[in-house]
């Protein structure tokens, strides 16, 4: 599905600029906003929370040096992610290497993503904790009234854009953004208790 | 109005948010630990719809990282690409250069060996008028210390005559 209709892309090229013009404080504002798909996304390499914590600061960081070098040629959060990746698949086998104690080459790194006794660190709690969140999360969103529920679907299923969902569900934008809003806010609170 | 900027996070959270807009909101989130819970959440539960697993950023991720990039250089500039040379352009003009200079070396050489004091000696011989006076000319002889011969200023300066002569 297209989901190349960011509003937010022009911010980020913003924000970018003022880093280069000297502007520290504008980094901060990229790490607000994408510090938990960073962190997310490294963990679905890394499988440790604890270390993917690490890892996305270290993205950041090696994302704040090079970003004197960004053209703009892709976007911002398309050049994070790529060094967000590479900094795990590092992270990755450096593990390895202290693991087995032994040079892997870096075409292995592929291979020691895939060892499950190597990626997955995770404690039993982390686990379960995590299990449970999802299930709330799952069970709360079929319980939602049904506009809520195909809106929200549509957008984090299919990757839709609020105006390919108005277009699709036959409704204003607003209508839209406010019904995603709403099943948002009702999953948040089964969650609560959960996470306190 | 807490409902107002809820409804602006869920909309950041599926970057529909227009840029001046999440500028403010990201300022406002930036010091507002309210909000920071509330988008983390909003993240958490976007993923767990599309993953089997959830993890965000802990409360003080941000923090943390400033305070590394704390001494990190500031960029002043976007740093330039660097420019594809012309090598043949560069060679040409490092040659016609060279040319020029040894031209110029070798003719201030050639004119220094064959009239070694030609310019000192113009300079002299205008400056210094020769007396047709036969008496004035002896004066001359006897006082200066310039060599005069043939009604021709002397060319070695630094030679120094001395001439007595008695009726």
């Amino acid at each position: 599905m297209n989901d190349t209709t960011r509003p937010s892309e022009d911010l980020d090229q913003e924000l970018v600029l003022r880093v280069q013009q000297g502007d520290k404080s504008a980094f901060d504002l990229l790490v607000i906003k994408y510090q938990h798909r960073i962190v997310h996304l490294v963990n679905r390499y890394v499988k440790d929370p604890y270390e993917a914590q690490d890892v996305a600061q270290d993205t950041f960081i090696k994302a704040y040096r090079a970003l004197g070098d960004f053209r703009g040629d892709s976007a911002f959060y398309t050049w994070l992610y790529r060094i967000a990746i590479n900094t795990a698949k590092n992270y990755l086998l450096s593990r390895s290497r202290r693991h087995y104690d032994h040079e892997i080459d870096v075409q292995d790194a592929e291979q020691v993503e895939a060892a499950p006794q190597l990626r997955n660190i995770e404690t039993p709690e982390d686990v379960l904790m995590n299990e449970q969140v999802v299930q709330v999360i799952r069970s709360a969103i079929e319980k939602l009234p049904e506009e809520m529920r195909v809106a929200i679907t549509l957008r984090e299923f299919e990757g839709m854009s609020y105006e390919e969902i108005a277009e699709a569900m036959d409704c204003p934008i607003g209508t839209v953004r406010s019904r995603i809003f709403r099943a948002r806010e009702a999953i948040d609170e089964k969650l609560n208790p959960l996470l306190g | 109005m807490q409902e107002k900027l809820n409804e602006k996070l869920s909309m950041l959270v599926d970057d529909q948010l227009q840029s001046q807009q999440a500028f403010e909101l990201l300022k406002t989130l930036q010091h507002n630990e309210q909000l920071q819970s509330k988008f983390k959440h909003y993240h958490l539960i976007s993923q767990a719809l599309k993953a089997d697993s959830c993890l965000t950023a802990n409360s003080d991720f941000a923090e943390r990282l400033h305070q590394k990039l704390r001494d990190e250089p500031v960029y002043l500039l976007p740093r330039k690409a660097k420019r594809n040379v012309d090598w043949q352009k560069t060679l040409g003009l490092a040659a016609a250069a060279s040319v020029a200079m040894v031209a110029v070396l070798v003719f201030s050489n050639s004119e220094k060996h064959t009239q070694p004091f030609a310019r000192d000696n113009a300079i002299v011989a205008v400056q210094t008028p020769v007396a047709d006076n036969a008496k004035f000319k002896e004066y001359l002889q006897a006082h200066d210390n310039t060599w005069y011969a043939d009604n021709h200023v002397g060319a070695q300066q630094y030679a120094r005559l001395a001439g007595f002569q008695h009726k």
